[in-house]
């Protein structure tokens, strides 16, 4: 108690010298501990909204942006595919389920997802208030959605066309709301859904009265016209995992995505960025074990008095061992709680922007992960192991000698 | 209280034989000689900080040359308040709390009440939150003396404990220091070169002349 005392004094005593040292462990121990979390984040939500889809199937176009957009609901989806060249692959022996996904409409931000109430069992949504959509222009809106704009059952909001926050406005076919979802923890809180039909009647609407966008859609609406932007497929088994896919691709007009495949590449790709920052924390947590061991070499030299001092008032040696030592921990400690902090700070900051651009809002991010743990105690050895030193030279330390060159 | 055969010492060439010494509860004890007599060498044996080649130094009816080192630092804790002729203090404390944890370093926690009365004795008493490092030479060395008697040790060994000071902290903190040290019964050993404390103290031995003309501090 009486040691804890003295290094604490001891370290406010100096406390510009305590800052940097402080500083820097603050700075390195928060960047691998943001690390640690951006990756279990960003795994996690990939993971979670990839579950139970086998292949994707969409317009011809970069595979990753196919799967971005219509699983993750980030990317611009790659193009329509009419619904009656997907439909073969639909109704394939091979597969077990198949959910139709058309999109391109959005309100606020939020993507409106025209499908099959499939799509919300897929995920494993539950109704929280209302129903599922049963008429054109019904819509169940993610929990998100509902939360932010305060819209409740029956309300009325008109989409807008394109993803971006500008675009035409559909007005005069608003659509109304008929449930909201429960939370799900996954990208069904950060959608609008409603059923194909919805989107296909304002878009065959919107076609006889605006002439630019022929080019868009071209074909006048029938049944045989009906487009959808993909389709989300579930095999019967792993055979088909392996045929389909590159049949699909060489074979038709339609692209065929492996969600597994695209993102392990995405997340390769991240790790590459992941692995400089990881380099850079690393560097700083060198740095910062350098810092404090010459602090204390430095404060040891000038306070060798004060050992000697203690020494001949009848502390032990392993009381200024221990003294040492207890300063270099009480450092590790409030850098490892400061580091805690940053983290969570950098993410607190990062959360609006994460959950307007990604629709991802983090779950559970203010909980020390597993990892944290495994950084908490490496920064605390790497203290100890940087008070050491000093810790033996207070340790050897010749009292008469010292004291007698006063 | 304090009894030592012939003392030997030696750094490297210069060998030391010290007098035997004799310093009983209540009494005061001068050492006097020149600098490079070996004088705090003589001190720090005494203290258990060095270990004699020869000769026994037998403290409160211990003999304190075969002490292990742990051992040494717990009884010199206990047994030995030493005065240095420079004040050292643990910078990062205020005065009291120097006091206080050379107390409790010497098994022997004090209170407040306890430091107090001390302080009011030496005149420090409105010093108590203050730093070391704000303190005059003569005020420190007043503290260090208080921090010497707070644990009331048997034995308080002073080394030139008035050089750095003027003629009129010199007699006040030299008659502090007997009168503490009388009221506490402790045997009070004083190193000096000093010769204005010669006339204050009757018992003195007197160092034996340098055997050559190097001075021969612990190096």
């Amino acid at each position: 108690m009486m040691i804890l005392t003295i290094a604490v004094r001891n370290l406010l005593h100096r406390p510009l010298r305590s800052i940097t040292s402080w500083l820097l462990l603050t700075c390195a121990s928060g960047m691998l501990a943001l690390l640690l979390l951006v990756q279990a984040q960003a795994g996690r939500q990939f993971e979670q909204n990839v579950a139970g889809i086998d292949m994707v199937l969409g317009a011809k176009g970069s595979p990753l942006q196919l799967i971005l957009s219509s699983v993750y609901h980030i990317d611009a989806p790659t193009g329509n595919i009419p619904l009656r060249e997907a439909q073969p692959w639909m109704q394939h022996p091979m597969v077990r389920a198949a959910i139709p996904l058309s999109l391109g409409d959005s309100y606020q931000g939020f993507r409106i997802v025209g499908t099959t109430p499939d799509y919300i069992r897929h995920y494993g949504g539950q109704m929280a208030q209302g129903r599922m959509f049963r008429h054109s222009m019904e819509a169940v809106l993610g929990s998100a959605v509902a939360a932010r704009y305060h819209l409740g059952i029956g309300d009325r909001f008109n989409g807008m066309h394109g993803l971006g926050a500008e675009g035409h406005v559909h007005e005069g076919h608003p659509y109304t709301v008929s449930g909201i979802l429960a939370p799900a923890g996954n990208v069904l809180d950060q959608v609008i859904l409603t059923s194909l039909n919805s989107v296909w009647d304002i878009h065959d609407h919107h076609h006889q009265e605006e002439e630019e966008h022929h080019t868009e859609a071209g074909e006048p609406a029938s049944d045989s016209a009906r487009q959808v932007t993909a389709v989300l497929l579930q095999f019967r088994n792993p055979m088909a995992q392996l045929q389909l896919p590159r049949w699909i691709n060489t074979h038709t007009r339609l692209q065929a995505a492996v969600p597994a495949i695209e993102v392990n590449r995405l997340l390769s790709l991240m790790g590459s960025g992941i692995q400089l920052l990881r380099l850079i924390g690393w560097l700083l947590m060198a740095l910062a074990a350098c810092s404090i061991f010459f602090m204390l070499l430095q404060s040891l030299q000038e306070r060798r008095y004060e050992l000697a001092l203690l020494r001949s008032l009848g502390a032990g040696r392993a009381r200024l061992l221990a003294l040492v030592l207890t300063e270099a921990a009480l450092l590790g400690v409030a850098g490892i709680a400061g580091g805690y902090l940053l983290s969570r700070g950098i993410l607190a900051a990062l959360q609006p922007g994460l959950a307007q651009q990604f629709h991802y809002v983090l779950q559970h991010w203010w909980q020390p992960g597993a990892g944290e743990a495994g950084i908490a105690l490496l920064v605390l050895l790497v203290c100890l192991l940087a008070a050491l030193l000093p810790g033996i030279r207070a340790f050897r330390l010749n009292i008469s000698k010292t004291l007698s060159h006063a | 209280m304090l009894q030592t055969t012939h003392l030997q010492y030696h750094y490297g060439q210069r060998a030391f034989t010290f007098p035997p010494l004799q310093c009983s509860a209540g009494e005061v004890l001068l050492i006097t000689g020149p600098s490079g007599s070996g004088k705090t060498t003589l001190l720090h044996l005494l203290a258990g900080l060095l270990l004699p080649d020869a000769g026994e130094i037998r403290i409160d009816d211990t003999v304190i040359n075969n002490l292990p080192v742990a051992q040494m630092d717990r009884f010199r804790g206990r047994h030995i308040g030493i005065v240095y002729q420079q004040s050292h203090f643990m910078a990062a404390l205020t005065v009291r709390d120097n006091l206080l944890l050379a107390a409790r370093l010497a098994r022997q926690p004090a209170a407040s009440k306890q430091v107090a009365v001390l302080a009011r004795a030496l005149g420090i008493h409105q010093l108590l939150r203050q730093y070391p490092a704000r303190l005059s030479q003569g005020e420190q060395q007043r503290v260090s003396i208080a921090r010497a008697l707070l644990p009331a040790p048997p034995l308080i060994l002073a080394d030139e404990p008035t050089a750095s000071l003027d003629d009129d902290n010199c007699m006040a903190v030299a008659r502090l220091l007997q009168q503490q040290a009388r009221q506490q019964q402790a045997a009070l050993v004083i190193v000096t070169h000093d010769n204005r404390l010669k006339a204050l103290f009757h018992q003195q031995t007197a160092m034996p002349e340098p055997q050559a003309g190097l001075a021969a501090l612990p190096l």
